[in-house]
């Protein structure tokens, strides 16, 4: 057992990408619940304070990434970049996650604005990507989320996305402005040229 | 017309009403909003100077509004009309505008939480194959020659390049491909074939840009008169006649 958790651990190390149950199954001719029952022991191990990275799960496939408890420093050491969306790249994508597959039009309609810079700027970062075309008039192309939008998202799979309870839907109560709030005077103008043109902030 | 660059940023109508709902603090129900389509047109008016593309959008949400407005203000006929609508097209819409509002305010928590954690850096080397390095081991006078080489290459054409050039220019001549004989063409081609047909396959000269022109208008008037049915499976594939 403690051979097959050390050969796990090198296949999921030299990997750039996560690495399915599947695959290692495979790759070791074992069977399914073998690797399971190793992954988890792996996962346990790395918990120890002792370790900087530790397991990480995404839809059924498993790679090594550091501590959350670490960032500031890798930040600091390494100029690490990171990516946050804009609000209405958030809500894009919002949209595409609980509605997949869904067209370009579908979106629009929601939103009520458009959507194709948006949806290029996503896919440019690799959050969705096209899963083929509608059976309907003019073929329009669908869209999805992809393995590292739930990366990105920190999310296991899609059935960890957030759902919001009706009271959270009531708009007297909600004091909390949020980013788009807008409290205060008659006069006060709509913001709605928001200093995000940009649709990608980097901080 | 520097608001065209904003246009997709631009948070667009229903996020107007969005903020005024807010603003308001008041419910996404038929009454409410019919309550605030005075403030909705004060806005409008102020949008007056925008691309027309842009107010006929907000005017669409505006006729939604006043006729919201009209039924709170007339009689209900509940013989006639009865409680059939009752929750009204644009009330649906802000309703899962809101929801994904809310969503998306969440998603921006996760993001954040996704942020701190970093994968093993990826030693790009190790992509780049050998044989595509660039052997920049020249010097800085070679360099400025090959680029001087370069820039004056056209001016420095002989006289006879000259002629022979304009003389190719000249040699190209229009050819009178009309849609008639294209579609005709087509038909034919398609009789001739029991199967699927590509749209490569009409082409006869893949470099006369005009045919390729005239026998993709061809295909689509076809296409429209209902004669045959067309099918690409993704963009830039080959066109799939039937």
């Amino acid at each position: 057992m403690e051979d097959l958790i050390a050969t796990i651990e090198a296949l999921i190390f030299a990997s750039d990408e996560p690495v399915s149950i599947e695959e290692i199954s495979k790759a070791l001719a074992i069977r399914v619940r073998d690797v399971k029952e190793a992954l988890d022991e792996l996962y346990t191990a790395y918990l120890d304070k002792r370790h900087g990275i530790y397991l990480k799960e995404y839809n059924g496939r498993y790679i090594f990434v550091t501590k959350p408890e670490y960032v500031s420093v890798i930040k600091e050491m390494h100029q690490k970049r990171i990516t946050r969306l804009t609000p209405a790249a958030l809500e894009t994508l919002a949209i595409i996650a609980y509605k997949q597959p869904i067209t370009r039009a579908e979106i629009e309609e929601i939103r009520g604005v458009k959507a194709e810079k948006t949806l290029l700027t996503l896919s440019k970062y690799g959050l969705i990507e096209e899963m083929g075309r509608k059976e309907t008039i003019g073929n329009p192309i669908v869209y999805g989320t992809t393995e590292k939008f739930l990366e990105h998202f920190d999310l296991t799979d899609l059935s960890h996305l957030p759902e919001v309870l009706p009271e959270d839907l009531q708009i007297v109560d909600d004091v909390g402005e949020g980013s788009y709030g807008l409290a205060g005077g008659e006069e006060e103008e709509l913001d709605l040229f928001g200093e995000d043109s940009e649709e990608l902030n980097e901080d | 017309m520097t608001y065209e660059l904003h246009l997709d940023s631009f948070q667009g109508p229903l996020e107007v009403l969005y903020q005024l709902v807010k603003k308001n603090r008041i419910e996404i129900s038929e009454l409410s909003l019919a309550s605030i389509t005075e403030q909705y047109l004060d806005y409008m008016e102020k949008l007056k100077e925008f691309n027309l593309e842009l107010a006929s959008e907000f005017m669409l949400i505006a006729t939604e509004l006043i006729q919201l407005k009209l039924r709170t203000l007339l009689p209900v006929d509940k013989g006639e009309e009865g409680e059939k609508e009752d929750n009204s097209d644009l009330v649906r819409r802000l309703q899962e505008y809101h929801y994904f509002k809310k969503v998306s305010e969440i998603l921006g928590e996760y993001e954040e939480r996704g942020s701190k954690y970093f994968r093993r850096a990826i030693e790009l080397d190790f992509f780049i194959d050998e044989e595509i390095e660039i052997n920049l081991d020249l010097k800085l006078a070679d360099l400025r020659g090959a680029f001087i080489c370069a820039m004056t290459a056209y001016h420095t054409r002989s006289p006879e390049e000259e002629e022979e050039s304009e003389r190719e220019w000249k040699e190209i001549s229009f050819e009178d491909i009309r849609i008639e004989d294209k579609i005709d063409f087509i038909i034919n081609k398609l009789k001739e074939t029991a199967s699927v047909l590509n749209f490569s396959d009409l082409i006869l000269d893949k470099n006369n840009r005009l045919e390729i022109v005239v026998t993709f208008l061809g295909v689509l008037e076809l296409a429209r008169l209902a004669k045959i049915s067309i099918k690409q499976e993704k963009v830039f594939s080959d066109i799939k006649i039937k």
